[in-house]
C-alpha cells in the first residue's frame, strides 16, 4: 500500500519543476530584459492565458462543446496508451469529463474548460530564475558538459576547461541585435538540425551578451531532473508534442503570443522539427513563431508600440550529433510518422559524450550565423530599429495592422502576413547558410558516387558501400576548385563560407573532413585505401552534402555536370 | 493625413480605358476618386479628380493600378515612396516582367512597402466597367441577386465591393 504512494510522491517531485522561493530573489533593475521579471509575473501570465482562451468560446456553445469533446477524446486515447504514473492521474479526470459533458449546461462546460486550460497552462509555463541564470553564466559550459558526463565534472571545474568556446563561431549583426533587444522584442528563428541546437544557442546568447530567451522545449527533454531544473529556470517552457488536442495547441499559441506581447524575447524553430535530410528548410509553417505577428497587432490595438523583430539564423554543424538517425529516417520517408524521435543519439549519453569529445578536437565545428532582422511584415530593420521600405525611407510597421486608420486584430489578415514571413525567412536561410568543410568534401565524394553509378536511383545508390572511390589527388583538386567557386559565390552574397574552408589548403580540408568523420560516426563515412578514398556510407555523405544541393550545378565540372544535375534535383524532395 | 473609412478616396493610377472604367465604377458607387495619368485625356467629373502628382494618391486607402505592365515597376517605385502598410493595392494588368520574371503582384510587393496586394481577374471589358455592364456580351441583362450577387469576376460586383469597403 505504501509503495505506490511513495513512488507517486517521488514521481511528482521529479516531474514537477523545482523552483527557488520567489521572495528570496533579487529585484530586477529596469534595464534588465523582461525575462528577469518572469518570476514575479508567472501567476498573472497564467491567469491571462486562461482568461483569453476561455473568452474565445464565450457565446459559442457549439464550439465550446466541440473543443471539450475533441480534447477529452484525444487525451483519453493518448493517456490510455501511455499508461504510466502521470497518465493514470489525468486519465481519470478526462474520463469523468467525457461522461458528464452531455449533461452539463453551458456554464458548467465553461468552468470545465477553464479548469483544463489552467492545468495545461501550468504544465506549459516555464520559469526564469536570475539566480540560476547567474550561476549558469559562471558554470556553463562546464555544467552542460557535466550534465552529459557527470564523472568528468570535478576535474573540468578545477581546470576551467571550456571546450565550447573555440568550437562555436558567431557571425552576423550581433551588436545591432544587442541594441534592438533594448527597444523591441526579438523573435529568434533559427534552422533546426540537432537537439543540441537550443543548448548551443543558449550558450551563444550568453557569450555574446544577448538577452536570454524563452523557448519551448520538448517535454521529453525535461525527463532528466538536473537538466530539467536548468531548462525550467532558464526560461524554457514545456511543449508536450504527444498531445494532439486542438485545445492544447490553442493554449500553447496563446501562451507564446502573450509572452511576446509582454516583451519576452522568444526563440522558435520554425521548421517545427529537426531537418531530417540535412537540407536547409525551404518551407516554413512558422507555427508558434507566427504568434509574433499576432502579438504585434494585439499590442498596437492596445496602444503599445514596442516593435517585434524577427531574427533568422542558421546553425551550421561540421558534425551533427543525430546525423545517422535523421538521414535514415529521411530515406525511409518516415519523417512524417516519426515526428518525435525518442531513441536517437541525443538520448544516449555515450553518443553525446563521443560527439562532444570529437567536437573539442575540431576548430569552429559550429557556426551560428545571425541574419539581418526584419519586422513582422518582411521589411528590413535599420540600426535605429526602424522598418525600412523598398524606397529606403522608414515605414511605420503599425500601418500594416491598421484598417481605416485604426489598429485591429484580424486573424485572417495576420495569417497572410505570417505566410509571407515564413517565405521571407526561408529565403534568408538560403542566403545565410554557412558552408563547412565536411559538407564540401561530402559533396565532392557524393558527386563522384552519382557520377560512377548513373544507372542507379537514389535508393539503389544508397546501398553502394565500399565499391566506389576516387584518387585522393583528384578529390583534393576538385575540393580546391569547388572551394574557390564557393568563395566567389560568397563574394556575390549568395552564401557564406566557414573559417576552415576560407583559410586552409585543399589537402588539409580533405584530411580534416576524413578525420572528423572517423572519430564520431559508428560507421566509417569514407576511408583511405592506398591512393584512393573509398565511399563507405552514402547515407551520411548524402546528409552532409545536402546543404550544397542548391549550388550543385554551379559547382560542377564539365565531367560531373550530369551528376550535379541529379544532385540538384534532390532539392525537390525536401 | 489619410482620410479613412467610408469617405476615403479611391485612387487610380493610369488614365487609359481601364483606369477610367475603374474610376467611373467607383464614382457610381458614390466614392470620391483621385485619378493620375501621365497624359489625362479627359476632364475630371464632380467625383473624379485629376491628381497633379502621384504623391497625392497616397491620401487614398485603396489604389488601383491600371497601367501597361512594362511601366508598372517604375510607377510602383515612384508611388511606393508615399505609401505605407495601410494601403491596399489592386492591379488589373497581366504579364511577367523583368529579368527575374516577376508577376505584377510580386512587383507591387517588392517595389512598394505594401503587403495587401491583389488583382482583378476575369473577363475584363473596359467598356463594361465604364458603363456598369456585366462584362458579358449581353451586358443589359440584370444581375442575379442584385448588386451583391453576380458572377465571380463581375465588374458590377467589384463596384459593389468598392462601396462596402
Amino acid at each position: 500500500m505504501l509503495a505506490p504512494v511513495m513512488s507517486s510522491m517521488m514521481f511528482r517531485l521529479l516531474s514537477r519543476p523545482l523552483r527557488l522561493p520567489a521572495f528570496l530573489g533579487p529585484t530586477p533593475s529596469p534595464q534588465d530584459p523582461q525575462i528577469f521579471r518572469f518570476h514575479g509575473e508567472r501567476a498573472p501570465i497564467v491567469s491571462d492565458v486562461v482568461r483569453r482562451v476561455v473568452q474565445h468560446y464565450v457565446g459559442q456553445p457549439q464550439k465550446l462543446l466541440h473543443v471539450l469533446n475533441d480534447a477529452a477524446n484525444a487525451e483519453v486515447r493518448r493517456l490510455a496508451s501511455q499508461d504510466d504514473m502521470e497518465a493514470s492521474d489525468a486519465l481519470g479526470s478526462w474520463k469523468r469529463l467525457v461522461r458528464r459533458l452531455g449533461k452539463m449546461d453551458e456554464d458548467e462546460r465553461r468552468e470545465a474548460l477553464r479548469e483544463k486550460v489552467r492545468d495545461m497552462t501550468e504544465d506549459i509555463a516555464g520559469n526564469f530564475d536570475p539566480r540560476v541564470y547567474g550561476l549558469a553564466t559562471r558554470l556553463v559550459p562546464n555544467v552542460l558538459t557535466a550534465i552529459m558526463n557527470p564523472r568528468a565534472m570535478p576535474q573540468q571545474l578545477l581546470s576551467g576547461f571550456r571546450p565550447l568556446d573555440g568550437l562555436i563561431t558567431t557571425e552576423g549583426p550581433v551588436d545591432k541585435l544587442r541594441r534592438l533587444a533594448q527597444t523591441g522584442t526579438l523573435v529568434l528563428v533559427p534552422t533546426h538540425s540537432s537537439n543540441l541546437d537550443s543548448i548551443a544557442l543558449g550558450y551563444v546568447l550568453m557569450r555574446e551578451r544577448l538577452p536570454p530567451m524563452v523557448y519551448g522545449a520538448g517535454k521529453n527533454l525535461f525527463s532528466n531532473p538536473l537538466l530539467s531544473f536548468f531548462m525550467h529556470n532558464l526560461g524554457a517552457y514545456r511543449v508536450d508534442r504527444r498531445i494532439n488536442a486542438q485545445l492544447y495547441k490553442e493554449v500553447l499559441k496563446t501562451y507564446s503570443c502573450m509572452m511576446i506581447e509582454r516583451g519576452y524575447h522568444s526563440l522558435f524553430f520554425p521548421g517545427g522539427t529537426r531537418a531530417r535530410s540535412g537540407l536547409v528548410e525551404r518551407r516554413l509553417k512558422l507555427g508558434l513563431a507566427g504568434t509574433g505577428v499576432e502579438a504585434f497587432a494585439r499590442n498596437q490595438a492596445r496602444g503599445i508600440t514596442r516593435p517585434v523583430y524577427f531574427v533568422p539564423a542558421t546553425l551550421n554543424y561540421a558534425l551533427v550529433l543525430e546525423a545517422e538517425t535523421l538521414i535514415e529516417d529521411h530515406l525511409k520517408g518516415a519523417g512524417q510518422s516519426r515526428y518525435i524521435i525518442e531513441d536517437d543519439e541525443s538520448s544516449r549519453l555515450d553518443r553525446v559524450y563521443a560527439f562532444l569529445t570529437k567536437l573539442t578536437q575540431l576548430r569552429s565545428a559550429m557556426v551560428l550565423r545571425f541574419g539581418e532582422p526584419m519586422d513582422p511584415f518582411c521589411n528590413p530593420i535599420d540600426d535605429e530599429g526602424r522598418s525600412i521600405a523598398p524606397s529606403g525611407n522608414p515605414v511605420d510597421p503599425a500601418s500594416y495592422v491598421k484598417y481605416h486608420g485604426i489598429a485591429t486584430v484580424d486573424p485572417a489578415r495576420d495569417a497572410g502576413y505570417t505566410r509571407e514571413l515564413g517565405e521571407a525567412i526561408a529565403r534568408v536561410y538560403q542566403r545565410e547558410v554557412v558552408i563547412l568543410w565536411t559538407q564540401l568534401v561530402a559533396h565532392i565524394l557524393y558527386r563522384q558516387l552519382v557520377h560512377a553509378t548513373p544507372e542507379l536511383d537514389l535508393f539503389g545508390r544508397q546501398r553502394v558501400r565500399g565499391q566506389v572511390g576516387m584518387p585522393r589527388a583528384q578529390l583534393e583538386a576538385e575540393v580546391g576548385q569547388a572551394r574557390d567557386r564557393l568563395l566567389d559565390f560568397a563574394a556575390q552574397g549568395r552564401l557564406h563560407v566557414g573559417p576552415v574552408l576560407r583559410t586552409m589548403p585543399a589537402d588539409q580540408i580533405v584530411a580534416e573532413a576524413l578525420s572528423a568523420w572517423s572519430g564520431y560516426h559508428t560507421k566509417p563515412v569514407a576511408r583511405t585505401a592506398g591512393e584512393d578514398v573509398m565511399i563507405e556510407d552514402p547515407n551520411l555523405l548524402l546528409f552532409y552534402q545536402n546543404r550544397l544541393v542548391p549550388f550543385a550545378e554551379d559547382l560542377a565540372t564539365p565531367e560531373t555536370a550530369v551528376a550535379a544535375r541529379t544532385i540538384a534535383a534532390l532539392g525537390g524532395r525536401v | 493625413m489619410t482620410t479613412t473609412g467610408k469617405n476615403a478616396k479611391i485612387a487610380v493610377v493610369g488614365g487609359g480605358s481601364f483606369g477610367w472604367g475603374l474610376a467611373l465604377a467607383a464614382e457610381r458607387a458614390g466614392r470620391e476618386v483621385l485619378l493620375w495619368s501621365r497624359r489625362p485625356q479627359r476632364e475630371g467629373t464632380p467625383k473624379i479628380h485629376l491628381a497633379s502628382s502621384l504623391a497625392e494618391l497616397a491620401r487614398a486607402e485603396l489604389v488601383f493600378f491600371a497601367v501597361p505592365s512594362p511601366v508598372m515597376p517604375a510607377l510602383a517605385r515612384e508611388l511606393g515612396v508615399h505609401l505605407d502598410g495601410a494601403h491596399y493595392l489592386v492591379h488589373v494588368s497581366r504579364g511577367i516582367v523583368g529579368d527575374e520574371l516577376q508577376t505584377l503582384s510580386q512587383v507591387l510587393r517588392t517595389c512598394t512597402p505594401c503587403r495587401r496586394v491583389g488583382a482583378l481577374a476575369g473577363p475584363l471589358v473596359a467598356q463594361a466597367l465604364a458603363d456598369g455592364g456585366t462584362g458579358r456580351s449581353d451586358r443589359r441583362q440584370p444581375l442575379p441577386g442584385g448588386p451583391h450577387g453576380g458572377a465571380p469576376g463581375d465588374r458590377r460586383a467589384a463596384a459593389a465591393d468598392l462601396q462596402h469597403r
